[in-house]
């Protein structure tokens, strides 16, 4: 770790999208974080040389390819401007202060290796490992790391696998297009741990799938649409919420955005 | 058994007021929404609150008073990590966690297992917008 400041923070980094307004998003997210985990936030915005895109399937059954600018994260560690960081994207809406624990802590990477649904349908238990092979998975959509030689030699790595994907796809056995954030960082994460399962935050990241979708935020809590085979229904959480399908973050009808925005302060 | 609607496009929370809630499903989304709250950080290490490190805790403290034996002691943390620690001021910290997330958790079951429909879980919103 550096000498002389020991700063804490959060970074949120964003890219510019023709579908989806990130920016919005990395606000929003911000400031809930920013509230909750009583940190300094930095809002980045990256400039990915090369686009990427997915498709989500949402609620009604539509199927959507979309931009998906997530290539760069692996600059975090150098556009960072604090000694510990907390790098959260901006689709993560922070709704307590578990993650202010890890600030602190003996750890110098930290990311999540498991994920689970709050609908309770477990969407994803196809994510529980990478490859046929049972390669573990990580997720990126929360990382705390120090500046440390260790974070780096992970940043660094993380960066290599995305320059040399394609050969990392067949060593590994998985999709070449598209390029996965959580793919490369997963690799790079377990190389430089000994292909041990450590260095993970010791609860599953919360998520909620593409296909379902927010109804509403009230008091708190999340009052979150479900769907099991072909029917719908309602279920209310309460925490921290990565939420896939952004749109319903930002849909005007349901003015989830504004409702949570003006949740606190 | 979720209840089937008869329409996919419901997009707000009014047009699910009258769908059946499910108990067990929002019990175990409760369940996991509390056990991650559950963690607390010591002397750099992070350690998961839950009945073992509880037992263990109390047990050094009351062998401390009766028998005088140190507070003192390592731990290992989440992380294999070993920790030094005073039994004493962990406990604490441990023991607000605890009651903490298990009072949320009771009063937020105790709050839903009254519930039969989608309406009760969001009433007091979908009555501020009538």
């Amino acid at each position: 770790m550096r000498r002389g400041s020991k700063k804490q923070g959060i970074v949120i980094l964003w890219s510019k999208s023709s579908q989806i307004n990130y920016e919005r998003l990395s606000h929003l997210c911000g400031r809930l974080a920013n509230w909750y985990l009583k940190k300094p936030i930095s809002i980045i915005r990256i400039n990915p040389e090369q686009k990427n895109s997915r498709t989500f399937r949402y609620p009604d059954g539509e199927l959507e390819k979309t931009e998906w600018n997530n290539i760069g994260r692996f600059d975090a560690y150098d556009l960072s401007p604090y000694d510990e960081t907390l790098l959260i994207d901006s689709d993560y809406i922070v709704q307590c202060d578990t993650l202010a624990n890890y600030f602190g802590c003996n750890q110098d990477f930290v990311c999540h290796n498991n994920t689970w649904d709050v609908s309770g349908n477990d969407v994803f238990r196809h994510d529980r490992y990478m490859t046929r092979n049972c390669f573990d998975m990580r997720w990126a959509t929360v990382v705390y790391f120090k500046k440390s030689t260790h974070a780096k030699i992970i940043f660094d790595t993380w960066r290599s696998v995305y320059e040399n994907y394609s050969f990392y796809s067949n060593l590994f056995g998985f999709n070449k297009t598209p390029f996965r954030n959580d793919y490369a960082m997963s690799i790079a994460h377990q190389m430089c741990n000994g292909y041990s399962n450590t260095q993970t935050f010791d609860y599953a990241l919360p998520a909620l799938a593409s296909s379902d979708s927010i109804l509403d935020y009230v008091d708190g809590r999340w009052i979150l649409k479900y769907e099991y085979k072909n029917s719908h229904n309602a279920l209310r959480y309460t925490g921290d919420l990565h939420v896939m399908n952004k749109k319903s973050l930002l849909n005007a009808d349901t003015d989830v955005y504004t409702k949570l925005w003006n949740s606190i302060g | 058994m979720p209840v089937i609607i008869s329409t996919m496009t419901k997009t707000n929370v009014e047009s699910y007021a009258q769908e059946r809630f499910e108990l067990n499903r929002q019990k175990q989304t409760l369940k996991e929404q509390q056990q991650q709250r559950l963690s607390i950080t010591y002397n750099g290490g992070l350690f998961r609150v839950d009945m073992t490190l509880l037992n263990y805790l109390y047990m050094k403290n009351v062998n401390a008073g009766l028998f005088g034996q140190t507070t003192k002691c390592i731990l290992p943390d989440s992380y294999n990590t070993p920790i030094e620690v005073d039994t004493e001021e962990l406990i604490k910290i441990c023991d607000d966690r605890w009651n903490e997330v298990y009072n949320d958790w009771y009063n937020e079951y105790t709050d839903l297992k009254t519930k039969r429909k989608v309406e009760d879980i969001c009433v007091e919103d979908l009555k501020n917008k009538e």
